[in-house]
């Protein structure tokens, strides 16, 4: 990538159309831009809004909503060439864009850049970068470490003048807890890192974990960067450049309920759909979340999946089409409005730890280890946490629930 | 002939059809009352922050806008509507309110100044003599409090004309809270002011857009901390406060600091500075 590019890129001015995806872009985090809707839209939201409201939810059962009944779920193989997940290089690719004259510069403004993402939005983004400039990543402290204040995490950083040029901390909100125990070693991080004392180096840290540490470090960061929101355009760009199609083969995404196409790729047909601009309106522009939606609302004929490879190769102009629906209705667990407290401080905790041990929840909540086990249990139940690898953590596919919940009860949210 | 005469002047001759209306009409005013209470009380429930108590504040406005058009349409069914008809009927009501139930009526009165003036609404949380509690509900006659002990308080409006009401958050979500923790002087006081800073950052309860401060005071026994800090809202104000002790406790004790056990009594014996 060149330079020129690279200061296209980082104005969000797309490059390279045809072999560069544009749609990705780094910006600061104070120009990111939540997806509206047109009115609309944001009616019909409010109506299903109140009448959520209304309705009256088993708060004991927290059950998810009902599938479609007459279309069949997309197999694996065919989600993975219809709407693969995101390739990290892409949005690193744009990360290197907007770094590029602090990467080209000797002696940076900002010794360290943080890069904040909302959760689930691209995953392994950092790691994907930091092998790539063959900077070390740093593996967070442990919980012990954290609640020890144990500074000698930090005697271990590779500085200038090592085999590393940079380094990378992929996760900031996995070096606190919220605990007056689980503070001092982020806060002695940050100290040394912004003054330097660490050599240069990119910071990654999740959005709510953000939102909290500057309310810990109320320092300025002018230079946090985050991916701009996938509004309607960007969003229907990043999912036709995620189908992985057959030559002479058109797919088309059509409304299970109407029959009107959604999508279809190829096309010339360059209008915004109503469906993908509420849906990037509904994910607030995260493209993790709102890939993953469409994942889920992808379906077929119950005999489709078998007749899928049987056609000739066509040739010229001509198209063999294929057919996929997108189903009306978007498949989230919902949290019922009556939602006691204890449910919104577990999953605040959750995420603005970015996931946490189910163990340590009850160190850091006024809650017996018992209650929150129990609550844990009725999220995982309804599809809105799930524990894997030792962390449980927020659902892709209740993310937006829960941010709903929370927002709508004043707790601190992230600032997209 | 002569004692019908004024009779027939102010009131007007009220027959089955009169009277079905009236009461059609009050029927009417109490049902909608009622269903509007039982609504917004039901929404409000399932609502959070400041448009819960938007909507609860509604209640008292919307009872009396009701019933001032229950009335509007009632007088001329029996009144002649005209300005001297009035004053004689709404004097003499007055009279006879002013004396017989004077209490009753002035609370009636003040009940309609607090819908005006706004000195609690519903979900508010206020102190009133001697009792401190959430207002539930702003009543025709009466504002009803429940307690942190859950105890039902009616209290009647008219002590508004000569008694101070104290409103914690006043039509707003949040309200501050204290945490009081007292220590043996003998300690670093910025170390503990910051501590306890951290103590209010980590709860979960707080509300983090809002400040937090630690008032310090030197006493004879030793040295009082404050710590003020917002809830998310303000029904979590007593698990905040419970939170933020328990938290500053443990901390304090993790410090080796002491507390202020016990007051230190002056020595009121013998010894004399000479």
């Amino acid at each position: 990538m060149t330079p020129n590019d690279a200061a296209h890129q980082a104005t969000g001015e797309p490059a390279h159309a045809a072999d560069t995806p544009s749609f990705w872009s780094f910006v600061p985090i104070g120009d990111y831009q939540v997806p509206g809707l047109p009115a609309s839209g944001a009616i019909a939201d409010a109506w299903a809004s109140f009448r959520r409201l209304l309705r009256k939810v088993d708060q004991s059962s927290l059950q998810p909503a009902r599938d479609e009944a007459k279309l069949r779920a997309l197999s694996e193989v065919r989600l993975e060439h219809l709407a693969p997940p995101i390739d990290p290089t892409e949005p690193a690719d744009a990360l290197d864009a907007a770094l590029y004259d602090w990467l080209e510069t000797k002696s940076p403004e900002w010794p360290v850049r943080f890069v904040v993402g909302q959760p689930h939005a691209h995953p392994d983004l950092l790691h994907v970068w930091a092998l790539r400039h063959g900077a070390a990543i740093i593996e967070p402290p442990t919980s012990e470490q954290i609640l020890d204040g144990d500074l000698d995490w930090l005697d271990q950083w590779p500085v200038d003048g090592g085999p590393h040029r940079f380094w990378v901390l992929p996760q900031l909100a996995h070096c606190f807890l919220r605990d007056t125990d689980g503070l001092k070693l982020v806060r002695t991080l940050l100290a040394r890192a912004e003054a330097g004392e660490l050599g240069r180096g990119i910071i990654g840290c999740d959005s709510w974990a953000w939102a909290y540490l500057m309310h810990l470090w109320p320092v300025p960061h002018p230079g946090a960067l985050t991916a701009q929101a996938f509004d309607g355009a960007r969003l229907t760009r990043l999912l036709t450049h995620q189908i992985k199609r057959r030559p002479h083969r058109r797919v088309r995404f059509r409304n299970a309920s109407t029959g009107r196409d959604i999508l279809a790729v190829p096309s010339e047909d360059n209008e915004l759909h109503p469906e993908i601009v509420r849906l990037a309106s509904h994910c607030r522009g995260n493209p993790g979340t709102a890939l993953t939606y469409w994942r889920r609302s992808l379906r077929t004929e119950p005999d489709e999946d078998m007749v899928e490879t049987t056609e000739e190769p066509l040739t010229g102009e001509a198209f063999d089409e294929e057919d996929v629906w997108v189903s009306a209705g978007i498949d989230e667990p919902l949290l019922p409005s009556e939602a006691d407290e204890d449910v919104a401080l577990v999953l605040h905790a959750l995420l603005i730890h970015d996931g946490l041990p189910a163990a340590l929840l009850p160190r850091l909540l006024p809650l017996t280890h018992d209650g929150c086990l129990a609550i844990l249990l009725r999220l995982q139940r309804a599809r809105l946490v799930a524990c894997r690898d030792g962390r449980c953590r927020v659902t892709v596919i209740g993310y937006a629930s829960v941010r709903s919940l929370l927002a709508g009860r004043d707790y601190l949210t992230d600032g997209f | 002939m002569n004692d019908t005469l004024p009779r027939t002047q102010i009131f007007r001759e009220i027959d089955v059809i009169t009277a079905i209306e009236i009461a059609a009409i009050l029927v009417v005013a109490i049902a909608l009352i009622m269903g509007m209470q039982r609504m917004l009380n039901w929404l409000g429930q399932r609502l959070y922050g400041q448009r819960r108590l938007t909507l609860l504040a509604l209640v008292p406005l919307l009872r009396l806008l009701i019933g001032i058009s229950a009335v509007i349409l009632i007088v001329p069914l029996v009144i002649e509507p005209s300005l001297q008809n009035m004053v004689a009927v709404l004097g003499t009501v007055g009279i006879a309110l002013g004396f017989a139930l004077k209490d009753y009526a002035s609370s009636l009165i003040a009940g309609v100044v607090a819908i005006g003036e706004k000195p609690y609404r519903n979900g508010d949380w206020v102190r009133i003599g001697e009792h401190y509690g959430e207002v539930i509900h702003v009543g025709m006659r009466t504002v009803e409090l429940v307690t942190a002990d859950d105890d039902r308080i009616a209290i009647p409006h008219n002590r508004l004309w000569n008694e101070a009401i104290v409103n914690s958050n006043d039509g707003k979500p949040r309200l501050q809270c204290i945490a009081d923790f007292y220590l043996h002087p003998e300690h670093d006081a910025a170390r503990v002011q910051s501590m306890l800073k951290d103590v209010a950052l980590t709860s979960p309860y707080l509300h983090l857009d809002s400040p937090v401060t630690v008032i310090v005071n030197e006493r004879p026994w030793g040295t009082h901390y404050r710590l003020k800090a917002y809830p998310v809202d303000s029904a979590q104000q007593f698990r905040f406060v419970s939170d933020l002790t328990v938290r500053g406790k443990a901390l304090i004790r993790r410090q080796g600091m002491r507390f202020a056990a016990t007051a230190a009594i002056p020595d009121s014996g013998g010894s004399t500075l000479a």
